[in-house]
């Protein structure tokens, strides 16, 4: 598979490093964004969001850390989305919500969405650690650096977020077969 | 790789594929058109906050002077309560004690929403008073020992909300609620906690007194004026004594919550399950 044109070749200004960005990693920013806010419109938009930030912002001054840039900037994004979400809550009634989720999820097997559920029902900050670890592969250091965080609590906090999710799923378990 | 870690992965990969190229809607972003200085909307912003900080600044010194030794550090306008916290609430590294009695003492903050402090006392002991520009609303509270444990800022709340302690019965058997007062359409009013849990502490629910559920605020500690809630989560598993800083030697697992405003009324977030090994205030990941 050809490397993907990270570094900009002679000629290339910022917006077509931008363009080449955009094509390269819209995919795979989206899917981090909806795991993080579990919508896929607000995903999009914080996505955009982000490129479009990085497109009327100041230049790279390292392309090669173009993705980890943009991986924090959705992170950070998705978090005020979340948080944006839940003020706006707090001052309207809430509306009821299916209990399978949004309609993307009903197409997911049983187990899959009860894992799901038990993630939402993490904090923030665990819920990115666990999503950047699991799903983006990024190592305790590379999670440290993208939450601003030390090392130390990326490791406390997916342990107890990994405590939290089995425990909640054990319930859930044992409730079913109480059944 | 642990089961639950590959049950994770798993989950995640599939929720993240059904995201598929043809589901995204959205074209590459188009740079804004570059703006001269003086025409750039940052000018104005910029302009419009110098001219906001130096009427706050005038202001501040003029309420400042007659109202200062009234303030508690940590709550005062320039910092009053905004609905977009700034940093995400997380399991704190110690669990808290009941705030002790202090009959005389106000607070002050604004709990009205108004922009301007307002004090709150307790009179004749049971009665909430909160002294407004606008006048002094009061609100009985129900209970034998009551204590203002501090104002609050919520999530989702744009104004401070205040927290208040009321314990009954004998020594061993104290049952301690807490209670949230807010002003709402002019009035002081209890924000209610249906839970659960419930917003309180409760001390003779397991035999042998131990503490099945504590709630306290870190009003004035500098971390987060919050409440928070924790609930145990099993017996306790017996530990060698000098494993964990302190003499105890049983380790509880605990879930924790925080308290965020939910319309009229406050609901518990779940934190996460971390262990505590009374009497050591401290808060440990789980063995």
């Amino acid at each position: 598979m050809p490397r993907l044109a990270l570094v900009p070749e002679p000629g290339t200004d910022h917006e077509q490093l931008v363009a080449e960005l955009y094509a390269a990693h819209r995919l795979s920013l989206v899917r981090l964004a909806v795991l993080l806010v579990d919508d896929l419109g607000a995903a999009e938009d914080v996505v955009q969001d982000v490129f479009a930030g990085l497109l009327n912002g100041k230049r790279l001054r390292d392309p090669e850390a173009a993705l980890g840039y943009l991986r924090v900037g959705v992170v950070n994004r998705a978090r005020s989305a979340l948080r944006r979400r839940r003020t706006a809550r707090a001052y309207t009634p809430p509306e009821e919500v299916s209990p399978d989720g949004p309609d993307e999820r009903v197409v997911l097997g049983e187990e899959h969405r009860q894992v799901l559920a038990a993630l939402d029902g993490l904090p923030a900050r665990q819920r990115e650690v666990l999503v950047l670890r699991y799903w983006s592969d990024l190592s305790e250091a590379e999670i440290a650096t993208a939450l601003g965080i030390s090392r130390g609590t990326v490791k406390s906090t997916a342990s107890r977020a990994l405590a939290a999710l089995e425990k909640t799923l054990d319930a859930d378990r044992t409730r079913e077969e109480g059944r | 790789m642990s089961d639950i870690e590959t049950r994770l992965r798993e989950a995640l990969t599939a929720r993240a594929e059904l995201v598929r190229p043809e589901d995204l809607t959205r074209g590459v972003p188009e740079p804004e058109p570059r703006l001269p200085w003086w025409r750039h909307p940052g000018t104005y912003l910029v302009a419009a906050a110098c001219v906001a900080v130096a009427t706050v600044s005038a202001v501040a010194l003029v309420v400042g002077s007659s109202d200062q030794a009234d303030r508690k550090p940590g709550f005062t306008d320039s910092d009053s309560p905004s609905p977009t916290a700034t940093a995400p609430v997380t399991i704190p590294d110690t669990w808290g004690t009941a705030p002790d009695p202090q009959p005389d003492k106000q607070w002050t903050g604004d709990v009205d929403g108004d922009g301007r402090p307002d004090r709150v006392s307790l009179t004749d002991g049971t009665t909430l008073e909160v002294t407004t520009a606008n006048g002094t609303l009061t609100e009985p509270v129900d209970g034998g020992e009551v204590t203002v444990g501090g104002l609050l800022r919520l999530v989702g709340a744009a104004r401070a909300v205040i927290a208040v302690q009321a314990s009954q019965g004998a020594a061993g058997t104290v049952y301690t609620d807490w209670h949230l007062y807010g002003v709402r359409d002019g009035k002081l009013v209890e924000l209610q906690a249906p839970g659960p849990p419930h917003l309180g502490n409760r001390e003779s629910d397991v035999p042998g007194g131990t503490n099945p559920l504590q709630t306290w605020t870190t009003t004035g500690s500098g971390a987060g004026d919050e409440i928070y809630t924790l609930e145990y989560v099993d017996a306790g598993s017996r530990v060698e004594r000098g494993t964990y800083p302190g003499d105890g030697t049983r380790l509880f697992h605990a879930r924790f919550y925080h308290w965020v405003l939910h319309g009229a009324s406050v609901r518990a977030e779940p934190l996460g399950v971390a262990c505590v090994v009374p009497p050591s205030r401290a808060v440990f990941d789980c063995p």
